[in-house]
């Protein structure tokens, strides 16, 4: 196969590519200062190449337009307006950008997220004062929106995006409330312009605040959750009543970890959960029936015994890449219990049983560490994993695509291949879940990035080679 | 065991005493008698080496020791026990335990077991012995009559680390000092091997840790190095003779008799690569080994046999170690290191559980061990690991008389002790256990 971008011609638009025809003066004129800052061309014409729209449909030689940042049409052997850059796909696959549904990309630059509060784990600066109890508001900053504290300043960013993947799913992860979650477009430029959505979720995690603070155990942060979500519930019940009529009444306080979860507790908005294994995954969803949450769950890397049941209850699950493995480190003579061994095995297959049974399910990948994974690697391989183990294309494609964008607000805006939405979008030599398909051109806003290879995810070079005729 | 501590341990123990024991103590010793005794129309299980029970016969106990056994009459003077319908076993022995080394685990001011740092042979576990410990009487009152007290935490609470904790020493469960309850002061060198662990816990910042394997296994191979430095600096000092001269170094003296081959090292390891790194490490140093812990030692039972590797097991009545091993894993063991040819007896490995020691033995009974071996390994097989079969392990003329009458198995939960003699004299009853259970069964009750 012939690379759609040889290395060498790839840098300054390469002559292999396109064929200009400027627009007027005007024109120019209008462009956003987006735009502007993004520069590189700002329409392009993608012809010829296999087109997966991402909603179940494909066009064999479709033709998908964009400008300025937009899709403005997708159909079947037009040739597009003239005058606009020029992609020839013949033989290769469009899809819509990937979407990796959870995770705190963005967030770990030079400037991360703020850190406040008395939750901070013993050993990672000492909590000035121990909590005591639910009133202390324990591991809660329910007020951190993660598009507030978006930086470029992180690595995985462009990695992820050499690896397909133009949206993220991104939000603070330390303490039990940790903040809440934005969609974010992986594209290069300022952060602010880079939120899809900015409040999409509220996010949980099952987290001890060590010895000497409460909760210190699984028992006492599941009673908080409880808790939490039973004050957010009266505190909106309060202020409504007291803004109703203030005449007599006694002024409310206002807080700031409970203000932000009221629309989460009235179920207005979904509340992340972390749910594992078969029970935990029962469990959580009970948990969110009994307060009256919308949950998204996150983990399942045992999601097929609790396929039906997720199928049932309605409830979206976002499954955790980073299937379960032996440690290269671990003692060879070590016995790894058979619940160990199974859970290998069944994780990968967890999400062919998902779509079997009708759930509506995301990708991302989960910190290490828990159940053996090993927190880096390829995404894409994991998926390719999945589909070896009877995940239906179309069903992961979903999965990494539409999926995501629906469990999380923003189907309206990416997700799919259709006029008038984001133009996120990468272009591959083949199938996408073939082995050694390589991904040429990632389009994120509407702006093209070029992969450097398939093996330097990594590369420090990305970020310059990322924006030709940019600025950077 | 350092004297701050040791002192500390003894105003406890002595006010521990006072406030729950001494009164008590004082009244049972009232009841011992000196002088000969002579124990009639019992049956008699020797446990000498095919030999039959004695059906009805009679022992008649003089100066400590058994002077006679069989049809004979009672001596004039002498204090008669009927022992009619009544079994008279050897005393029971425990092979490790921790008896009067730790009093109540949770006050540290009681607990004695262990010295800091790694390399102290020189230590004897005699030296902080407790006699008025409240854990002996319990002990005594289930038929166990002496005992190994090592040092060392045995695996327990903080996993102990490795290293050599001290000399094991063999007491009777019975005297008004430690001189008194003294068999053997030195009897063994434990030895915890040190564990390849990519696990471990820091009890100083009180976390969990992992390490990789490559970090772990060197980090063994240096421990292993070191124990081997050890004995090559005790032999070279043991081979540069008493030169008075010479700079004494206690502790290389006190591997003198393991240098020897004279005093066994009791190595405790329970997994099964551990297990062959010790058998392995002994070999090449051409020491004297017994084996104490061995939960893994089903898999190595060729080994064991093959190089004739004693095992003292650890407490079998607990949970199996792995999560998918059957649940009678630790239950089986004993019978299948017997039936390998290896040579097994039971321990407890602590104090208040010393009483149950009985029952280590009778429950591997229902795991296939026979029932022969299983008396003898708490009997005349631990007598003989520590090279005391001349005086202890068999009821014969001239041994020691340390010996129980009960009404049936002693291996059995239901059999009742009737009568213990410790070191030929008979040793009250009365314990702790039983005083809680009289006064709380005659509490007063609703009406």
């Amino acid at each position: 196969m012939s690379s759609l971008f040889r290395r060498g011609a790839v840098r300054g638009l390469g002559p292999l590519v396109v064929l200009v025809l400027a627009g007027g003066p005007a024109e120019a004129a209008q462009l956003s200062s987006r735009a502007v800052a993004d520069a590189g061309p700002r329409e392009w014409a993608i012809t010829g190449g296999m087109v997966h729209r991402g909603d179940g449909t494909v066009i064999a030689e479709g033709t998908v337009v964009l400008r300025d940042g937009l899709i403005v049409s997708v159909d079947e052997g037009s040739a597009g307006p003239a005058g606009v850059f020029r992609l020839d796909a013949s033989g290769k696959h469009v899809y819509p950008g990937f979407v990796t549904a959870l995770g705190d990309l963005g967030l770990r630059g030079g400037s991360a997220a703020e850190r406040p509060g008395r939750a901070a784990r013993p050993g990672a600066g000492a909590p000035p004062t121990p909590s005591r109890g639910p009133e202390d508001r324990p591991g809660t900053f329910s007020w951190q929106l993660a598009a507030d504290s978006l930086t470029l300043d992180d690595d995985r960013i462009a990695a992820r995006r050499t690896a397909g993947f133009t949206s993220a799913v991104s939000v603070p992860s330390r303490g039990i409330v940790s903040g809440r979650a934005a969609f974010v477009n992986l594209g290069a430029g300022d952060p602010r312009d880079l939120v899809v959505g900015g409040d999409q979720a509220v996010m949980v995690r099952l987290e001890t605040l060590g010895f000497r603070s409460f909760p210190g155990s699984a028992m006492g942060v599941i009673a908080y959750i409880r808790q939490l979500f039973l004050d957010a519930a009266h505190y909106d019940e309060v202020w409504r009543l007291y803004e109703e009529d203030p005449t007599g009444l006694a002024r409310p306080r206002h807080d700031r970890a409970l203000a932000p979860l009221v629309l989460a507790a009235a179920g207005e908005q979904p509340v992340l959960l972390p749910a594992n294994l078969d029970k935990e995954i029962r469990r959580m969803v009970r948990l969110a029936a009994e307060l009256g949450l919308r949950p998204i769950l996150y983990g399942g890397h045992e999601a097929a015994p609790a396929a039906g049941f997720l199928a049932d209850a309605g409830v979206p699950i976002l499954v955790d890449l980073n299937w379960p493995q032996a440690d290269p480190d671990a003692d060879p003579e070590a016995r790894v219990p058979l619940r160990e061994l199974r859970l290998r095995d069944a994780a990968p297959a967890g999400p062919a049983a998902l779509a079997a049974a009708g759930v509506q399910f995301g990708f991302y990948r989960g910190e290490s560490g828990r159940s053996g994974g090993r927190g880096s690697g390829d995404d894409l391989a994991a998926v390719r994993t999945a589909v070896e183990r009877g995940l239906d294309r179309e069903a992961a494609l979903t999965a990494l695509t539409s999926a995501p964008a629906e469990i999380f607000g923003v189907a309206d805006r990416v997700g799919t291949l259709a006029a008038g939405k984001i133009a996120n979008l990468l272009i591959t030599d083949g199938d996408i879940f073939d082995e050694g398909t390589r991904i040429e051109a990632v389009f994120v806003d509407g702006v093209i990035h070029y992969p450097d290879s398939a093996a330097s995810e990594t590369d420090d070079d990305a970020g310059a080679r990322e924006a030709p005729g940019g600025n950077r | 065991m350092n004297s701050e501590r040791t002192s500390k341990t003894a105003a406890t123990a002595g006010l521990l005493a006072a406030a729950f024991g001494l009164a008590a103590a004082a009244d049972a010793r009232a009841g011992q008698q000196e002088g000969a005794w002579v124990i009639e129309n019992a049956r008699i299980h020797t446990l000498v080496e095919g030999a039959d029970p004695i059906e009805s016969g009679s022992i008649v106990i003089r100066d400590g020791r058994i002077v006679e056994i069989g049809e004979v009459s009672a001596p004039e003077g002498a204090t008669v026990v009927d022992a009619s319908g009544l079994d008279v076993f050897p005393g029971l022995m425990d092979s490790v335990s921790q008896l009067g080394l730790t009093e109540i685990g949770a006050i540290a001011a009681t607990v004695d077991t262990a010295e800091l740092g790694e390399m102290n042979p020189h230590l004897k576990a005699a030296t902080a012995i407790h006699p008025a410990s409240e854990h002996l009487p319990v002990a005594r009152a289930n038929g166990i009559t002496h005992a190994v007290v090592a040092p060392g935490r045995l695996g327990g609470f903080g996993g102990g680390g490795s290293g050599i904790s001290g000399q094991a020493s063999i007491v009777h469960l019975d005297g008004w000092t430690v001189e008194e309850m003294d068999i053997e002061a030195g009897a063994g060198m434990v030895l915890s091997w040190p564990t390849l662990s990519t696990r471990s816990f820091n009890p100083a910042t009180f976390q969990p840790e992992r390490r990789s394997f490559r970090e772990a296994q060197e980090a063994y191979d240096k421990a292993v190095a070191e124990l081997g430095e050890v004995l090559a600096a005790a032999r070279r000092y043991h081979e540069a003779g008493s030169a008075d001269s010479r700079r004494r170094d206690v502790r290389l003296e006190a591997l003198s008799p393991v240098i020897r081959g004279e005093m066994p090292l009791l190595i405790l390891a329970n997994r099964a690569r551990e297990i062959r790194g010790a058998v392995e490490f002994t070999k090449e140093q051409g020491v004297r080994m017994i084996l104490l812990g061995g939960a893994e030692a089903w898999e190595v039972t060729d080994l064991l046999a093959e190089e004739d590797i004693p095992v003292i097991l650890g407490p079998t009545q607990r949970l199996p170690g792995h999560e998918d091993d059957p649940y009678d894993r630790p239950f089986t063991t004993p019978g299948e290191l017997h039936a390998a040819g290896v040579t097994v007896a039971f321990a407890t490995f602590g104090s208040s559980n010393s009483r149950l020691l009985p029952y280590e033995a009778g429950h591997a009974v229902g795991y296939g061990l026979p029932q022969d071996a299983a008396i003898r390994a708490i009997t005349t097989v631990p007598a003989q690991l520590f090279g005391l079969e001349e005086d202890f392990g068999t009821l014969e003329e001239g041994k020691v008389a340390n010996l129980i009458v009960v009404n049936g198995d002693p291996l059995e939960i239901r059999t009742e002790v009737h009568h213990v003699f410790v070191n030929g004299v008979r040793v009250p009853l009365d314990n702790r256990h039983l005083r809680l259970y009289n006064e709380y069964r005659n509490r007063p009750r609703p009406r």
